[in-house]
C-alpha cells in the first residue's frame, strides 16, 4: 500500500506494517508487486449532504490483507463501497484489477463487480427464505453470463471448510449469528474473486467469536490467493491486517 | 426467454415460504375466473337446452293460465304440475285434420322425483324425432320407454307416490321397460314415457280387481269387505303384465280425463293462425307459441347473464388491483433482499426475470386451480333449469 503526498498514514500503522513486511517474505514480495487497486483524486459527496470524502492516492497490491478504519461515521463504508463500485466518484480514478471503474456502463459495473468482487456486509445480508446453498450461490446464479459449474462444484468443499457442510440445505432463518457469518463468508468467496470486501463483518461479535471470523475470512482469502479489503473500527481486529488505512486522519487532511 | 432452473428453483423458494400469501393470491385468481366462467358455462347450457325445442311444435293448447310455466313444464319437464285440460278437448281439436296433435300429460314422477314421467302417444317419438336405441315402443298398460339418461334397475321404473297423506290415493306402479331411446341431447332423455291409459291408471282412473283379494279382504273384515258395489282395487297390483291385465279396466267419463297439454304441428300457417284465432277468446284455453315464451325468457336470461359477467368483470378489476398492491407491497418488503442482489452485482435482467418467474409461477398455479375450481364446479352446481 502506497500513500503519496496529501494524504495521511499513521506512523504507527507503518511502523506496524514494516515490521510485518519484515518477518513475512510474501508481503514484502506483495509491496514490490503490480497493484490491484487503485484509487486517485477520489471526491464523493452524497446529494444533499456537507460530507465529503476526498482522496488522494491509494494503492493495494495483489493479495494484501488492508483494514480501514476510522471512527463511526468517519465514512468507512462509503469509501468501501467507492471502491467496489457500488457508489460512483464525482471526480478521480479506481481501477480494479487494470479496469478503470469509470469507463464501465451501470450495467458492466454490475458485471464487473459480479465477477471480480466478493462482499461480506456487516448485517450479513443474506435471504432469508433461501437455503444456505442458495444464498452462496445468488450472486452467481443471477449473474449475467456466469456458468454456474465451478461454483457448484466448489460449493461442498469450501462449506466443509467453515463449517457448514451440514446445513447447506437449511433455511438460512434456522442459523446462529457464527453460522450466518460463515455463509456470508462462503458466500464472498464461492466465485474466486480477485479482491473481498469486508465491512465491519464482526460487529456485534464478542472477541472469541470475532478473532474465528476475522481467521476464516483471513486463511480462506489466502488459500484463495484474494486481496482483502476490510473495515472496522475495533482496534484489536486491526493488529490482524498487514496494511492499515486511518480514515479520520485522511478525512482531516481532505477537509484541511 | 425461459427462466433456468435454478431462478426457477429460487422463485419456487420464496412462493414456498409464503405460503399462506401466495394461497391467497392462486385462490383470488382461481374465484375471479372461475366464477364468469361457470357461471357463463350455466347460463349457456341453459340457453342451450331452452333452444333445442323452442320452436318445435309452433303451438300448443293448454289452460288459461302461465304461458311461461305451460312452456316450461310441457317443452322442457320443468316446475309444478298444471291444471289440467280434458280429454274432450283434445278430441275437439284433433277432429281437425290440418293440425297433427300429440296430447301429453305430465303429472307423475319416479326415480324418487328426478324423472318426469310423460304420458302420450307413440306419434310422439315421430314428431320429435327421437329414436329407439334398444325394444321398443310401449304397446300396453304398464309399459315404459326411458330417455337416454334415466337410471333403470332390473328393466323396472317406479313411478312415485302421488300423495303419503291420502290414503285413497292410487298406488304407485312398477313400470316394465321395454325401450331405451337415443340421446337426443333434449329433455326427453331424462324421462319416462308412457301410454295414455298408463298414466290415467297413474291418476287412478283406471285399476285392476282381484277376487282373492276380495276374499281376502272379507275374511279379514276389512273396511273393503263391506262394499257392495265390488269395486275393491287391489292395492297389491304393482306391476302390470299378462297375467293380470286383463283385470285393468277404466272408470268415469273418459272424455272429462285429464291431459296436461297438446302440442300441435299446424300443417300451414294458415291453419295455425286459424287456430291462434279461434282460440283466442277462449274462456279456459289457450294457444300459445312457444318460442315467443322462450324468446321473452332468453331476453331476461341474456339480460342477467350479461350484469353478472359485468359484475364479474368489475371483481376481476379489483382483485387485479388488489393483487397488484400484494406484488407492490412485496417489493417494497424484499426491498432488503434485493438492495443485496444489487450490490452483490447481480444482473438487472435475471432479477426481473426471477420476479417474473415467481408471478409466472403464480399464474400457471392460478391455471391449474382455476381449471380444478371450474370443473368442479360445473360437475356439483345444479342446472338452472333444475333450480327452475
Amino acid at each position: 500500500m502506497v500513500f503519496t503526498q496529501g494524504s495521511h498514514y499513521n506512523q504507527g500503522h507503518t511502523q506496524r506494517a514494516n515490521l510485518l513486511a519484515s518477518q513475512c517474505p510474501k508481503l514484502s514480495a506483495m509491496q514490490n508487486t503490480k497493484p490491484i487497486i487503485t484509487a486517485e483524486n477520489l471526491v464523493f459527496r452524497y446529494p444533499g449532504s456537507e460530507f465529503r470524502l476526498a482522496f488522494p492516492k491509494l494503492e493495494v497490491a495483489v493479495g494484501a490483507h488492508c483494514v480501514i478504519t476510522g471512527p463511526s461515521g468517519c465514512g468507512k463504508t462509503t469509501w468501501l463501497r467507492l471502491l467496489s463500485g457500488i457508489e460512483r466518484t464525482q471526480a478521480g480514478e479506481i481501477t480494479i484489477k487494470g479496469q478503470r471503474l469509470s469507463e464501465l456502463s451501470n450495467t458492466a459495473m454490475r458485471d464487473f463487480r459480479n465477477r471480480e468482487c466478493g462482499f461480506i456486509f456487516q448485517d450479513f445480508r443474506l435471504v432469508e427464505y433461501l437455503s444456505l446453498r442458495d444464498n452462496i450461490l445468488l450472486g452467481v446464479t443471477l449473474g449475467s453470463k456466469r456458468d454456474r459449474g465451478p461454483a457448484i462444484a466448489r460449493l461442498d468443499e469450501l462449506a466443509n471448510r467453515v463449517g457448514i457442510a451440514h446445513l447447506l440445505d437449511r433455511p438460512v432463518i434456522k442459523l446462529s449469528r457464527g453460522e450466518m457469518q460463515r455463509v456470508a463468508v462462503c458466500r464472498a468467496l464461492i466465485h474466486n474473486p480477485a479482491v473481498i470486501f469486508a465491512d465491519e463483518p464482526t460487529a456485534n461479535l464478542d472477541r472469541k467469536n470475532s478473532d474465528i471470523i476475522w481467521d476464516l475470512i483471513n486463511s480462506e482469502a489466502r488459500s484463495n490467493d484474494a486481496t482483502v479489503l476490510a473495515v472496522t473500527h475495533d482496534a484489536d481486529s486491526i493488529n490482524r491486517f498487514e496494511q492499515v488505512v486511518d480514515l479520520d486522519s485522511l478525512m482531516e487532511t481532505a477537509a484541511s | 426467454m425461459i427462466p433456468s432452473i435454478a431462478i426457477i428453483r429460487l422463485a419456487g423458494a420464496y412462493l414456498a415460504s409464503h405460503r399462506k400469501q401466495s394461497a391467497a393470491i392462486l385462490i383470488a385468481i382461481s374465484l375471479a375466473v372461475s366464477l364468469p366462467i361457470v357461471t357463463s358455462n350455466i347460463v349457456s347450457q341453459y340457453l342451450r337446452t331452452l333452444y333445442t325445442r323452442s320452436g318445435n311444435p309452433p303451438v300448443m293448447l293448454s289452460p288459461q293460465g302461465s304461458r311461461f310455466d305451460t312452456v316450461l313444464k310441457v317443452q322442457y319437464f320443468l316446475g309444478e304440475s298444471l291444471p289440467p285440460l280434458q280429454w274432450q278437448d283434445v278430441t275437439h281439436i284433433t277432429a281437425n285434420k290440418s293440425l297433427r296433435c300429440i296430447p301429453v300429460h305430465l303429472l307423475h314422477t319416479a326415480n324418487d322425483q328426478a324423472t318426469p314421467v310423460i304420458g302420450t302417444t307413440r306419434d310422439y317419438f315421430t314428431v320429435r324425432d327421437l329414436n329407439l336405441q334398444s325394444g321398443q315402443l310401449f304397446a300396453q298398460a304398464g309399459e315404459c320407454v326411458v330417455g337416454a339418461l334415466v337410471n333403470v334397475s332390473n328393466d323396472v321404473i317406479h313411478t312415485d307416490i302421488s300423495n303419503p297423506f291420502d290414503l285413497s290415493a292410487p298406488p304407485p306402479l312398477s313400470l316394465i321397460v321395454v325401450g331405451r331411446l337415443q340421446p337426443s341431447g333434449t329433455p326427453d332423455d331424462r324421462a319416462v314415457f308412457v301410454s295414455l291409459d298408463t298414466a290415467w291408471i297413474l291418476d287412478g282412473y283406471g285399476h285392476g280387481h282381484d277376487m282373492s283379494d276380495q276374499g281376502t279382504a272379507a275374511a279379514n273384515s276389512s273396511v273393503l269387505a263391506d262394499a257392495t258395489d265390488g269395486h275393491r282395487p287391489n292395492k297389491s297390483i304393482q306391476t302390470i303384465d299378462e297375467t293380470n291385465r286383463h283385470k285393468i279396466h277404466f272408470h268415469g267419463n273418459r272424455n272429462l280425463y285429464p291431459i296436461t297439454a297438446v302440442l300441435i304441428w299446424p300443417n300451414t300457417l294458415r291453419d295455425q293462425v286459424v287456430l291462434e284465432g279461434k282460440y283466442i277468446n277462449h274462456k279456459s284455453l289457450q294457444v300459445l307459441r312457444p318460442d315467443v315464451e322462450i324468446n321473452t325468457i332468453m331476453r331476461y336470461v341474456f339480460q342477467m347473464n350479461t350484469i353478472l359477467q359485468r359484475i364479474f368483470l368489475l371483481l376481476g378489476a379489483v382483485t387485479l388491483l388488489l393483487i397488484a398492491v400484494i406484488v407492490f407491497q412485496s417489493l417494497i418488503v424484499r426491498k432488503h433482499d434485493l438492495e443485496t442482489m444489487r450490490l452483490l452485482g447481480c444482473s438487472r435482467l435475471l432479477v426481473f426475470k426471477l420476479l417474473g418467474t415467481e408471478l409466472l409461477l403464480l399464474l400457471a398455479g392460478s391455471v391449474l386451480l382455476t381449471v380444478v375450481v371450474t370443473a368442479t364446479l360445473i360437475a356439483a352446481l345444479p342446472s338452472l333449469e333444475s333450480l327452475i
